[in-house]
């Protein structure tokens, strides 16, 4: 009993603490506080996958100089050179891939405020990779925040389509939360047959729920935003309807929605700091 | 132990999950690194240490979460309480206990998580919680052999250190 007692007085103290915090964090002082440690955090975050990413490079140089070692020098050489070479043409090509759609997304949207964030990093040098540690939360960490205008609420996208929402910023982050998040909607409406619905997500995937019964939604529909509420911009792609479900006992019928962004490699994205209403016509 | 050692142990595994483990991800679920050293270390050094690293943990990952404080702490630190109570003698050498405390283990914090996120307002699903908690415990079931030799070596060589000094 008495060991119990002293094995339970340290985890008493911790748990003191933790609730303290928690009602520290529910008054919001945390929130987008740079002094919570958030911002620093962010910065190391950065840090460590850029360390973690050029001892990954390392060693794949180091085996691909093993591997040669049996050639001659000069043709090992030549192999290192022009292997690195075109590891950087092949990156320089995706990124200008990327870029080249952000440029077209930008272009057909002329009415948004744009700005542009970079949420994980692969091979090129710099910026901040962070996803949410919690498998039951979807999220992820960008290196924009209010220094470069960007607050709470503000829709994020890519070139595919919408991405999330920002819902905690800090002087050079902001955490958005991915459409795919289980307490994420979206009001939406469908391209084809302009049938209303929200999109909410699944923690996996999407849905498309309170369609009337009475409304046509079919597999290959695209979904789009609705802008109603105005948490979102109009005509946004949120995905494509890859199945449905209608059941009689059910006023509202369902549709699976597959979205064109892949949540677990997002790289670029775009915060909509401003925009405005745009006309049905515009959608279409 | 010098007393920045768990500090940065915990935070560099937070920080690892938070930035690489969703490259692991299976069925949209990474593996809770915090958690299984955590619990590896409250198998082998029981509760008192096991909390602190707890607290460590759990305090860096609810910085780096977009979650409510606490939704990443107070699992944890609970989870450690429970696992340091058995702490091991005799099993120390097999797999089976750390294994079986391992899915429990993970199993009871996804629990616990989706308590804390509704009591502080989030509105998640239980089946969603459920679902993810299991595949989340099958995947950290797997891991948990590799993270519980390394911890135990690393529990050895403390022990030396200890035995040394005194």
């Amino acid at each position: 009993m008495f060991q119990l007692r002293r094995q339970s007085t340290p985890i008493a103290i911790l748990l003191l603490v933790t609730i303290v915090l928690i009602f520290v964090d529910r008054s919001g002082v945390l929130r987008g506080n740079e002094r919570t440690g958030r911002g620093w955090l962010a910065g190391i975050s950065a840090f460590f996958t850029e360390s973690v990413d050029f001892l990954g490079e390392w060693r794949f140089a180091l085996t691909h100089f093993t591997t040669l070692k049996a050639e001659n020098e000069q043709l090992r050489r030549q192999l290192d050179d022009f292997a690195l070479l075109n590891a950087r043409l092949i990156e320089l090509e995706n990124e200008n891939h990327q870029l080249r759609a952000l440029l077209e997304f930008k272009n057909a949207h002329p009415n948004y405020l744009l700005l542009v964030a970079e949420v994980t990093r692969n091979e090129t040098p710099a910026r901040v990779v962070s996803t949410d540690p919690n498998n039951l939360v979807r999220a992820v960490r960008i290196n924009q925040g209010r220094a470069e205008g960007v607050d709470v609420g503000m829709p994020v996208v890519t070139a595919r389509g919408l991405l999330g929402r920002v819902v905690d910023v800090g002087e050079r982050w902001a955490e958005v939360m991915l459409i795919i998040d289980e307490t994420s909607a979206v009001a939406a409406l469908d391209q084809q047959s302009r049938a209303g619905g929200i999109v909410e997500g699944t923690g996996t995937g999407l849905v498309m729920r309170y369609i009337d019964n009475d409304q046509s939604v079919e597999p290959g529909d695209i979904i789009l935003t609705s802008g109603l509420g105005g948490q979102f911009p109009k005509g946004l792609v949120i995905g494509t309807v890859r199945d449905v479900i209608r059941k009689d006992v059910n006023p509202y019928q369902e549709a699976i929605v597959d979205s064109p962004v892949d949540f677990n490699n997002v790289e670029y994205v775009f915060v909509v700091r401003e925009f405005r209403p745009i006309a049905e016509e515009e959608v279409r | 132990m010098m007393w920045w050692m768990p500090i940065l142990a915990m935070l560099v595994a937070a920080i690892v999950q938070a930035t690489w483990a969703h490259h692991f991800a299976i069925g949209g679920v990474h593996p809770d690194l915090v958690l299984l050293i955590v619990v590896a270390w409250s198998l082998l050094r029981g509760t008192r240490e096991g909390v602190i690293l707890a607290f460590l943990g759990g305090f860096f990952l609810d910085l780096l979460s977009a979650a409510p404080f606490g939704v990443f702490t107070m699992p944890l630190l609970l989870v450690a309480f429970i696992t340091g109570l058995g702490e091991v003698n005799i099993l120390r050498s097999t797999f089976i206990l750390p294994l079986l405390v391992g899915f429990l283990a993970t199993l009871l914090y996804y629990m616990l998580a989706f308590v804390m996120l509704r009591t502080l307002q989030w509105p998640i699903g239980i089946t969603f919680a459920l679902q993810t908690g299991g595949r989340a415990a099958l995947y950290n079931t797997l891991l948990m052999p590799f993270v519980y030799v390394l911890s135990l070596r690393l529990h050895h060589l403390l022990e030396r250190i200890e035995q040394r000094q005194y």
